[in-house]
């Protein structure tokens, strides 16, 4: 059983960055944060890389991405994105969500539990506190 | 837009209040990372000069306001009231410096320290104030630094205990229950320590000429 | 009292700090014809004007820590942030097990409750949320946000996808000149259009406590 240090299998390694490319262009989608099992891995490791360049978002260690496993021909996803101010996050994460299972399913995938978490809503103009 | 918005103003998005530190550190607790800024810049200063006073080196005294200022932000949730966020992180890099003052090696009385150094040696040190705040004649000025660099030398020289208690009483204006508080000591333990700092650093001060 | 403790004595018995408490006055009685204390007095006037000249002098550079202090804190920090609960964006329609009526039994009530508890597949953050009211709350000059608290509501099982509402608390400073009432019911309606419109989610109701003021020229 592979653990969560482990690089995901080749085949999926493709499918995850042709998901990360189209999630990003996704209309109110303002980038993808590393999850919460990225940060652990990135812990575990023993490596730390300085978060963010500051910038007022929140930052995790770990690489921006998504989580992909596969049971099967059944493929889960969890991805954490930061949403901008003009676009509601709810409306985003639906067009995430679909975007997620229209690419699965032309992959040949049946799309199982997408989980999709807003991490930050950043504004769309500068602003200093 | 109702009635409501003509009465009051609403301030434009870039223009963001200087905020009190009760605010800065409720919203610390809650998790803002802006809060937490500001508050790193407002005691990163003091919290560093009151480490260096103890520690007479600048790297080693930067580590300890780190460490402190991190360790307050992963326990800042846990503080019972956000008044007590001075107290609290002032005792936190107090008890870390002297705790590593009692554990680590003492280093040997550098020559090259710049404290010790006649001010016209040391590099970089030469500012002009913005706006004069003491004696403008130029004779009176090198005395003020004379004056000045004898008494670093001599709070130098205080045991820990007593300097720690010192520094906090002349250059960070705590009282004497505050000052207990931070260290750990009783009121009375804070005034014997004060008074026997002051004993000294007056002795030790008269044979400069 | 412990004897280190003990205040340090002049050879004529007196208290440096009895020399200390007088030093500002002319020389009282006793010191007038003692020479410990009136060399105390000499050393201690001495000290005084070198903590002086501290004061008086220019800040020094190098009392200033580096950059790389605020650098490494807030590098820290920002790994470290607290998202917090995931807070629901909708509760997805809860599917009912084949055959079941409105009335069910009671057992099959038990396991579609299981059901329900599970992880909702759209969220946001506590922290994310928050930013959002804070920064709303934020845009009003007459306050300053401090803790927000966030309860959002339980989710009905049925048959329809259901929207998600959330409860506010928040405290804020207002400033001494505001009319409080006013200024609730404005940090209201900016909290509910922000949320609606950067979130999509729904305000129940915000409870606003006043537990501090502030100056109205520090606004």
């Amino acid at each position: 059983m592979p653990g969560p240090a482990d690089p995901p299998p080749a085949d999926l390694t493709g499918l995850n960055d042709k998901l990360t490319a189209l999630i990003t262009a996704v209309d109110g989608v303002d980038r993808l944060h590393p999850t919460l099992r990225r940060a652990v891995a990135t812990v575990a490791a023993g490596v730390l890389h300085p978060a963010a360049p500051w910038s007022g978002r929140p930052g995790r260690p770990g690489q921006p991405g998504l989580d992909l496993s596969r049971h099967d021909n059944q493929i889960d996803v969890v991805a954490d994105l930061g949403t901008t101010a003009d676009h509601p996050a709810v409306t985003v994460c639906r067009a995430v969500r679909q975007t997620i299972q229209n690419t699965l399913q032309d992959a040949g995938y049946r799309p199982g539990t997408i989980t999709i978490t807003v991490v930050n809503v950043a504004e769309t103009h500068q602003t200093t506190l | 837009m109702t009635a409501a918005n003509c009465a009051t103003m609403i301030r434009p998005r870039q223009d963001r209040p200087d905020l009190d530190e009760v605010t800065l550190v409720a919203r610390s607790q809650d998790g803002d990372a802006k809060a937490f800024e500001r508050l790193v810049d407002r005691y990163q200063g003091p919290l560093f000069r009151l480490a260096l006073g103890m520690v007479r080196d600048r790297g080693w005294a930067e580590d300890i306001v780190q460490d402190a200022l991190i360790t307050a932000w992963r326990h800042i949730a846990g503080l019972s009231s956000p008044e007590a966020f001075p107290r609290w992180i002032y005792q936190i890099t107090t008890r870390r410096t002297l705790n590593q003052l009692r554990s680590r090696q003492r280093r040997p009385a550098d020559t090259t320290d710049p404290s010790l150094l006649d001010r016209d040696q040391r590099p970089g040190t030469h500012t002009e104030p913005a706006v004069p705040t003491g004696p403008t004649d130029p004779a009176m000025i090198a005395e003020e630094h004379a004056l000045n660099d004898a008494l670093q030398t001599e709070v130098g020289n205080l045991p820990d205990d007593l300097r720690v208690c010192w520094i906090l009483y002349a250059n960070h204006d705590r009282s004497y229950a505050e000052i207990g508080g931070i260290v750990g000591i009783t009121h009375s333990a804070v005034r014997g320590r004060i008074a026997r700092a002051r004993h000294q650093l007056a002795e030790e001060m008269t044979p400069w000429r | 009292m412990a004897l280190a403790d003990q205040l340090p004595q002049l050879e004529c018995g007196r208290t440096v700090e009895d020399v200390w408490a007088n030093a500002a006055a002319p020389a009282n009685q006793h010191e007038q014809h003692c020479e410990y204390c009136q060399q105390a007095r000499h050393n201690l006037r001495r000290l005084q004007q070198a903590i002086q000249a501290e004061r008086s002098l220019p800040p020094d550079p190098q009392q200033e820590p580096s950059g790389r202090v605020r650098a490494g804190i807030m590098s820290i920090v920002r790994a470290e942030i607290r998202h917090g609960r995931r807070i629901p964006l909708e509760y997805p329609p809860v599917e009912q097990p084949a055959g079941n009526t409105q009335t069910g039994s009671l057992t099959d009530a038990a396991t579609d409750d299981t059901a329900d508890a599970a992880d909702p597949e759209l969220a946001i953050t506590e922290y994310a949320l928050a930013e959002v009211i804070r920064s709303a709350a934020d845009d009003i000059i007459e306050l300053r946000a401090r803790r927000i608290r966030l309860t959002p509501s339980p989710q009905r099982s049925g048959p329809e996808a259901e929207p998600v509402s959330v409860q506010v608390a928040i405290s804020v400073s207002a400033s001494a000149s505001s009319s409080i009432p006013e200024l609730a019911e404005l940090l209201r309606e900016r909290i509910t259009v922000a949320v609606a419109e950067q979130v999509g989610l729904s305000i129940s109701r915000v409870d606003v406590a006043v537990e501090d003021v502030h100056d109205a020229w520090a606004s």
